[in-house]
Order: C-alpha cells, then structure tokens, then sequence
C-alpha cells in the first residue's frame, strides 16, 4: 500500500557522505522542508525488524504513549508508537475536553476532564490515528502507530538517531503536514552517509490558522 | 370652384389649433412615456440592489447553518461510518434540520454522495468546485442541479483533518421568486441553461409565453423591452451564473403597462382641455369670419345690382367696423357717380348734340317700343330733308347751317308737341313719328307739315326759305321692324329726290331691289379681287376681208346668289360706287394678257374693250398706255369701244380725253350708236373711226322697213363722212345677206357666234368659215 508517488520522489534531495567507520556511527537523519528548515515531528521507521507482542511487552519504548493536552493543544502534536501499545490522555488544562479519532487505524472517543485521567487506549493497528477535540476543534494531535521495532520522532532541530543495529536499507517516513498526510512514504537507501547523518528533504503544506468561514462568504450574489 | 373667404379663415384657424394641440399633445405624451421609462429604469436599478442583498442574505443564513451542521460530532461520525445507508440517512435528517432542498457528500476522491439518489451531478463540475472550495476552504453560488436552480454552499468535514466535502442547497423556486417580488416590487425571472441547451425557467410573470423573449434580450441593456402578453416591460438582466457547464441569469422586470396607467387620467385631461379649446376656437373662428364677410357679401349682391343698372340701394352702415363703413360710404358715392355718368352717356348716345333732338338709335328704339307696346297700332315714319342744306352750308358757312339746323329742329318740336317724336338721323335730315296715322289720312298731315317747314326761318339774321323733300313709311303696312321702316322711308326719300318729287311713299319691292343693290355692290368688291368676274369674247367678222378680224370683250359676272348679273346692271352700280376704275383696270389687264397671249399664238384678233363714260377722265389715257407697254402690245392690236351716251353726258371731256386715246394711236368706236341723241355734225369732230348701229335696229332687220331705211341710210352717211359701220344683234343669215350688200364693214351677232370664252374662241376659230352669200 506504501508507494512513493513519483512528485516526492523529485522532491527529495539525498545528500550523500562516505562513512570512515560505519559501525561506531549512530544512525542519524536530518529532515529539511522546503526551505531547508530544520522539519520537527517527522516520524522515521526501520523497516528492517517487525515489532512483536514480545518486544512490545518488555516495554521497547515506554514513555512514548502519552498525548497530553495542554493549553488547549495536543502535546506533543505527534507521538509514535508500536502496535499494541497503550497511550494516556492526561488533560493537564483546567477544562474538558473530548477527544475522538474517526481514522481507520483507531475509531475511539474519550470524554477528559480536568485532574482526572481516564484509562489508556490501546492501539492495536498500524497506521496513522488523527486526535481531535469535539469541544475545541482548533485541536488536532496525531499518533503514528508502528509495525516496525524501530523508529524515532524528529526533534526540533529535525534531527533522528534510530537504535537499529546496522543501518537499514529501506526506510518509511511520515509528516501530517505533508501532502498526502495520510500515507506513509518509503524510502530505500543506496548509501548512508559516513560524515553526517542522512538527509531527508520534504514538501510541507502548514496549515492555515485562519478561519474557514471567512474567506468566500462575499461570493454572493455578484457575479 | 375657389373656397369661400369664411371657410378659408376657419379652415386657417382650424389648421393652425389642430397643429399646436398635436404638438402639445405629442409632447406630453413624450414626457410622459420618457418619465415612465425614467422611473422605470431607476427602480430597476433599485431593485436590483434589493435583489442582490436578499440573495445575499439567503445565502449567508444557509452559510450559517451549514457551518454549524458541519461541525455536528453525530453528523461527522455518521459519515465517518462507511455505510452508505448510514450516511444517506444522516444526510437526509441534516437536510430536513437546517430546512435545505438539497444535501450533497462528495468524498476527497470526488464521489458522490446524495440525499437524494438520482441526483446527478457532472464529475467535471464536481472537480471545477473542489479546486476552488480547496483554495478558499469553500465556496457558494448558484447551481444548476438536474432540474432545479440551487443556491449552495460547499464546506468541508473537518474531523479534524477534512474528511469530505458537503453541498448544502436551498431551491429557487417559483416561492422564493414572489417573495423577491414582494419585496423589490418587481417580477422576477430566473433562468438556467446548460450545455445542452436546455433551459430551465422560474419566474414570477403569469403564463410566460415562452423562452424565447428572454433570448432576445440575453444580457443586454437595460432598456430592452420584454413583450409578453400585450405587455411591455422593461427588464434588467442580473447574471448569476456563468460557466462551461450551465448559464444562470436573473431578469428583473417592471412592466411599463403599469407605470403608463398611471399617467392615463392626465393624458384624459389634457386631450379634453385640447379638444374643448379646439371646439371653443372653430365656434370663434366662424363668427369671427362671418363678421368680416357679411359686409363683403352685402356688398357683392349691390355690386350685381349696379352691374345690372340698379343704383338707388344704399348700403346700411352697420357699424360693424371702421373698414367696413369707410367701404359702405365710397360704394355710396360710387353708386351715385355712375349713375349720373350713366345718365349723361344715356343722353349722349340717344341725342342728337347740336339740335338736341333724339339720335337715330333713339329714335329706332322709340319705333321698337311702340311696335311692342300696342301691336294695333298705327305709325308713319317721315323723313325730312332739307334740300337746301348743303348749298346754306356753302354759302353761309356751318355755323348758319348749324343754325339752321337748329332752328330746323325747333319747328319740328312746335309742330309735334312731343320732342321724342322728333329725330335727326342724317346731317341734314329729320324724322318725325305720328301716332294713329295711315297711309290713307297721311296725305293732308303732310302737306300740311311740308307748308310749315317751307316757310322762311330767321337764321343769324337771314330769312332762309327752306325746300323740303319727303319720304314715308307705315306701320303695320310696310313692316314691323324699326330698322326696316326707317330704311324703308329713305327707300321713299331717295325715290321722290331722284323724281324730284315734292314727297314719296314707299312702294313694295323697292327694298328688296335696294337690298340686291346693296348686295351686288358688296359682292362686286370681292369678285374683283377673288376673279369671280370673267371674260367672254364674240367675234366680229369683216367682210372685207372675209374673215374674224375681231372679237368684243365683254364681262360675265355669275353670282352665287342671284345667278347672271347682266352688265349693264353691274356696271351701273360699279359707277355709282366708284368701283368703274378698279373695273376697267381689271379688264384692260385681262383683255391685254388675252391679246399678247393670242399674237404669241399667232391669232391676228384685235379685242375691242368697251369703255364707261367714268373712264373718260383726264389721266384714262396715261393709264392704259402704260398698261399697253406692260404688255408689249402695239395700239393697233386693241379697239375702244364708247357709247354714244357716254360721249354726250360730258362731251367737252370726252372728246379732249378721245383725242388723246386716238392719238396713242387707238382705233375708237361710238357703241349703241343710234340710241342717243348725237347728231353727225357732232360725230364728224369726234377722232373716231367706226360706228357700230345699235342692235335695236339690227334684230328685225329683214321685217321692218323702217329700220331697213335707218340703218341703209345710216351706212351710206358714215361711209360718206369716212367711218366703218359694224352691224351688232345680227342672227338670220337674211339680215347678214341684207347688211353685206348694203356694203356694212364689219357684222358681230349669234349668227356668226355668242360670246364664249377665250379657250372656246380659239377652238371655234379653228373651224369657222364664213357663209357664202348668193345671188
């Protein structure tokens, strides 16, 4: 189902550099948009190793499944999680709010109020879950639900260490602001870098902040 | 026929009012309609804002609920679910929520989804709305939806990522147009077209005839007229719509009709003020002209009066204006001048303005009345003339005669009592008309007059004695005509002058031979320049020599009214007319052409020419000679012939005027000889060479021996004195036997030949021969 469209493809500027000692290296990759600005909240999987009911027992990423809502905002805006695994919803504002997901990955609502959290909601399919708040509709959090062992979240610089053993030969990657924010792209490797990490460039369409409404209600009537 | 003056001014009134009420009438009438037009315009304008806002705020209010529906958490979990029933319900009870006609689902891969399942919608009109509802995170408009016009708004299901696209739509129904109506006033007239053409129309207007009217406005100007229905409206074309798929308009319409009927009770009054003031103005119009023709009229019936000899009706001064009675007042005078003129020329033309006694026309108008006024009436008409007028006048001068005549005329007024009996009709002649007088008591009448006329008359202090010679003429007896009478009694004047008769009373046939005369003497004029005269020639034998040596010119006149005039008749006249120059000329000029003509054909003929005692004037010879040379023809080949009584009525002229013919070298011979009164001594000095004896003596030659003795006497004398003799009227073979051996010179008659005309001669000549005389 993963293709890569051939419009990514040309987007994409991989920026190759000989490693000296391949093994010692971390894996590391940068994601740039267009502007070449450092891009946050991409999510990067090795597509080498499945993840298992096993690993995700033993806890592979614990931490990782919380969604907080804060200041009328989910925080962060993107987690990544493996299959199976459970994510809390906090609800560290002082106000209600009412949390749903009509994606196929995850139908789900859940009612939060303040200071008092509800029971973790188990994601069991991969794919990519969109969070919204019925009572704030300017809120929109997402959850990228893995089906690999390892994967990782850029930071704000957009830089990614993965903790795969050996540098994987293909990888997958997501952003909700790309232009198909529901699919998830595929990217195979030639070469990893031996100086730097490897480098991902991506067409990002930001949202707009303004309200719908506003912006045709003239049309009326005048030709 | 020309128009009378009275409809000439009205119909100019009438012309002048029925172009200025037009004018005033069309030019209202063209305010009006271009108000009409103005307020019409303007409120389409008007209208059209109010229409626009409306549309506006329909659409905002579906904006509004569709935004709050789109947001529904139910609504988008519905259509979050993947069951189409599911979400065909959801749509449905949205639709009937928010009170929408329509209710759409279009999911971000451009499928569709409706409340209603045979909505159709083309998938390019689809993909066209979604790029510009992507762009502006919606859209709205006008659509045309299957057959239905919409207003729509398009928004996006955001959960909270856009999920869908949903279509929201209120129908522009034939409700929503009258509410538009009601509010803006005007009709309303929505269509939709697509690219099939098919058109789909919502409209306000009752029984819209068809699309058509609407084609031909299409998005034109505001003035465009929309007929329908006998009613004119004015329509404003709003478009709402326009794209590759489908055309929508709007058509505001106020119908003119509507707006005219307001103005109709003002065009009601201005047409009645214009047709009173019209009917108001002829009325005027006609008493105005009939006060300036009245007095014309008036004055054109006196004028016929007076044209025909009416003058004693004065005109009335009606005062109508000063124009007017300036008119009446010189027509007065005119009438009174002409009248008096009229009098004076009446006087002149029946009065004699010397004597003062009536005129000749007078006279025979008195005679007329008189006959017509008593048919059984008897008159005497007298005519007086003074003999001795003329030789007074010669003597004493006119002023004497004048005098006389005067004097004359006063006598005749004594006499008759009554001065209109009394008339001069010539310079020196009067008429006097007595009543009740017949030819049988006139008698002692006028030997009574005559002994009183003839008695002396002091004149200028001469005592004159006047000789008196009258005529008379009767009525009923002589005729019944005034002309007739008066000429009649001159007819009996000249008759008693020429018998030198004391008085004469006309005798009947004396005006018919009078009126012949007249005639003859007329036509005589014009057969001389028109050759209705001609000549005839009878030859004349010489028994000498034995053959025609001459023939006798003699002149034939046939009238076409009396036939043959004999010569002697119309020579006579012509003398007493002083025609006989003019006559001779034409004969000598025939007779000399007829002579050169024969010695041309080698004819030796001499033509003997008879001569009028008017010839014998001093200057005959001069003219014949040189009529003679004009011809080229020698004395000897022409002979005049003159009668004896021609030569004795002056003979000291006659025989001055012969020795010169003679000494031309004519041969002359005495005409009729025998007949007069000449003696031979008076012959023997006349330069004459023949004698030719009358034919009185000739005719009966042989049985009478008188004329035997005259005529063998009469040869033997002029033979002795040295004269030919030629015997005329010879016609027995035993006259000529007589004559030629009494030695006669020279015989003419019918027994030799009549006269005949110049071709015949030539032809009889050609045979003739001589009888033989026995014994």
């Amino acid at each position: 189902m993963l293709q890569r469209p051939k419009a990514s493809a040309l987007c994409i500027f991989v920026a190759m550099t000989i490693s000296l000692t391949g093994l010692t290296q971390p894996i590391q990759i940068q994601f740039v948009d267009q502007d070449n600005q450092p891009v946050e909240f991409a999510v990067v999987a090795d597509t080498s190793v499945k993840v298992t009911p096993e690993t995700v027992s033993k806890g592979a990423s614990k931490g990782a499944g919380v969604m907080d809502q804060i200041d009328m905002q989910f925080s962060p805006m993107v987690i990544a999680i493996h299959k199976g695994e459970k994510v809390s919803f906090p609800n560290s504002d002082n106000i209600r709010h009412h949390v749903y997901s009509f994606s196929k990955a995850k139908r789900f609502e859940t009612k939060l109020y303040a200071n008092k959290p509800e029971a973790p909601v188990l994601f069991d399919e991969p794919g990519i879950v969109v969070l919204g708040c019925n009572i704030h509709d300017s809120m929109i959090g997402y959850i990228f639900v893995s089906a690999w062992q390892h994967f990782a979240t850029s930071n704000k610089k957009g830089r990614v260490t993965l903790n795969s053993q050996k540098p994987p030969e293909t990888l997958e990657y997501w952003h909700p602001w790309s232009l198909t924010p529901n699919q998830v792209n595929r990217y195979k490797v030639k070469q990893w870098p031996t100086d730097g990490p490897l480098m991902i460039q991506l067409m990002l369409n930001r949202p707009e902040t303004e309200p719908v409404m506003k912006t045709f209600r003239r049309g009326f009537g005048s030709p | 026929m020309s128009m009378s003056l009275r409809n000439r001014i009205v119909l100019f009134f009438l012309s002048l009012l029925i172009v200025s009420t037009i004018a005033t009438i069309g030019s209202v009438l063209l305010a009006t309609n271009s108000s009409v037009k103005t307020q019409a315009q303007s409120k389409l304008v008007v209208g059209k804002n109010v229409f626009e806002q409306l549309l506006f705020e329909r659409g905002s209010q579906l904006l509004n609920a569709a935004t709050v529906l789109v947001a529904d958490f139910g609504f988008k979990d519905a259509i979050t679910s993947n069951d189409q029933a599911t979400i065909e319900s959801a749509l449905i009870n949205n639709q009937i929520r928010i009170n929408a006609d329509l209710m759409l689902l279009i999911t971000l891969n451009g499928e569709l989804i409706s409340s209603d399942k045979k909505t159709t919608l083309d998938t390019a009109l689809l993909k066209e709305l979604l790029i510009v509802a992507q762009t502006q995170n919606g859209t709205s408009g006008i659509i045309l939806v299957d057959h239905d016009i919409y207003q729509f708004v398009m928004l996006p299901v955001k959960a909270p990522v856009t999920l869908a696209w949903t279509v929201i739509a209120t129908r522009i129904d034939e409700e929503f147009a009258q509410q538009l109506k009601a509010l803006t006033n005007l009709d309303v007239v929505f269509k939709a077209q697509n690219i099939q053409n098919h058109s789909v129309i919502v409209s306000t207007i009752q029984n819209l005839s068809s699309n058509e009217n609407y084609d031909d406005i299409g998005n034109q100007s505001i003035n465009k007229i929309l007929n329908d229905h006998n009613e004119d409206y004015l329509t404003l074309p709003v478009k709402l719509a326009d794209s590759e798929f489908f055309q929508i308009n709007a058509y505001l319409n106020t119908s003119l009709a509507k707006s005219y009927s307001l103005f109709y009770p003002l065009k009601i009054q201005i047409i009645a003020i214009a047709s009173i003031t019209l009917i108001l103005s002829i009325i005027s119009a006609f008493f105005i002209a009939r006060k300036i023709t009245k007095p014309i009229i008036k004055l054109a019936n006196i004028t016929k009066k007076i044209s025909s000899g009416e003058y004693d009706e004065k005109i009335e001064d009606d005062h109508s204006s000063y124009e007017t009675s300036k008119l009446s007042e010189h027509f007065n005078i005119m009438q009174k001048e002409i009248a008096l003129r009229e009098e004076r020329l009446t006087f002149l033309a029946y009065n004699d303005s010397l004597t003062g006694v009536p005129n000749r026309s007078f006279l025979i108008k008195q005679l007329t009345d008189a006959i017509n006024l008593k048919s059984n009436n008897e008159l005497a008409i007298i005519r007086i003339y003074i003999d001795n007028f003329k030789e007074t006048n010669d003597t004493f001068g006119y002023d004497i005669g004048d005098e006389l005549l005067i004097a004359f005329a006063k006598v005749l007024i004594s006499y008759t009592d009554d001065i209109k009996q009394v008339a001069r009709i010539n310079s020196a002649e009067f008429a006097v008309v007595f009543n009740g007088i017949n030819e049988n008591t006139a008698i002692e009448k006028i030997i009574h007059l005559q002994a009183i006329l003839q008695h002396p008359l002091i004149v200028g202090g001469l005592k004159l004695k006047n000789h008196i010679t009258m005529g008379l003429s009767f009525y009923p007896q002589q005729g019944n005509e005034a002309e007739q009478l008066l000429r009649r009694s001159e007819i009996a004047l000249n008759h008693a002058k020429d018998l030198k008769l004391e008085y004469a009373i006309y005798e009947d046939g004396q005006d018919e031979r009078h009126l012949r005369q007249i005639d003859l003497i007329n036509d005589l004029k014009i057969a001389l320049e028109t050759n209705q005269l001609n000549l005839h020639y009878q030859a004349k034998v010489d028994l000498e020599q034995n053959r025609v040596t001459q023939v006798e010119a003699l002149l034939r006149w046939t009238h076409e009214k009396y036939g043959f005039i004999s010569p002697e008749e119309f020579i006579q006249l012509a003398e007493r007319t002083g025609l006989m120059p003019k006559l001779t000329h034409w004969v000598l000029d025939q007779v000399f052409r007829q002579a050169n003509d024969w010695k041309h054909k080698g004819l030796d003929i001499t033509i003997a020419v008879n001569l009028s005692a008017y010839d014998l004037v001093s200057d005959f010879p001069d003219k014949i000679e040189s009529l003679l040379n004009q011809q080229q023809l020698s004395p000897n080949d022409i002979m005049l012939e003159i009668t004896e009584s021609a030569v004795m009525n002056n003979p000291d002229m006659a025989i001055q005027v012969l020795y010169k013919l003679k000494k031309i070298g004519f041969a002359l011979s005495i005409d009729d000889y025998g007949t007069g009164y000449s003696s031979l001594s008076q012959l023997k000095n006349m330069p004459i060479d023949e004698l030719k004896i009358d034919k009185s003596f000739i005719l009966n030659l042989e049985n009478d021996k008188n004329d035997l003795a005259i005529v063998k006497s009469t040869i033997e004398l002029a033979h002795n004195i040295g004269l030919n003799v030629v015997a005329e009227g010879v016609e027995t073979h035993e006259s000529f036997t007589i004559l030629k051996r009494w030695g006669c010179n020279k015989i003419q008659g019918y027994y030799i030949s009549r006269p005949i005309d110049a071709v015949k001669f030539e032809s009889w000549l050609a045979t003739y021969t001589i009888p033989q005389v026995t014994s």
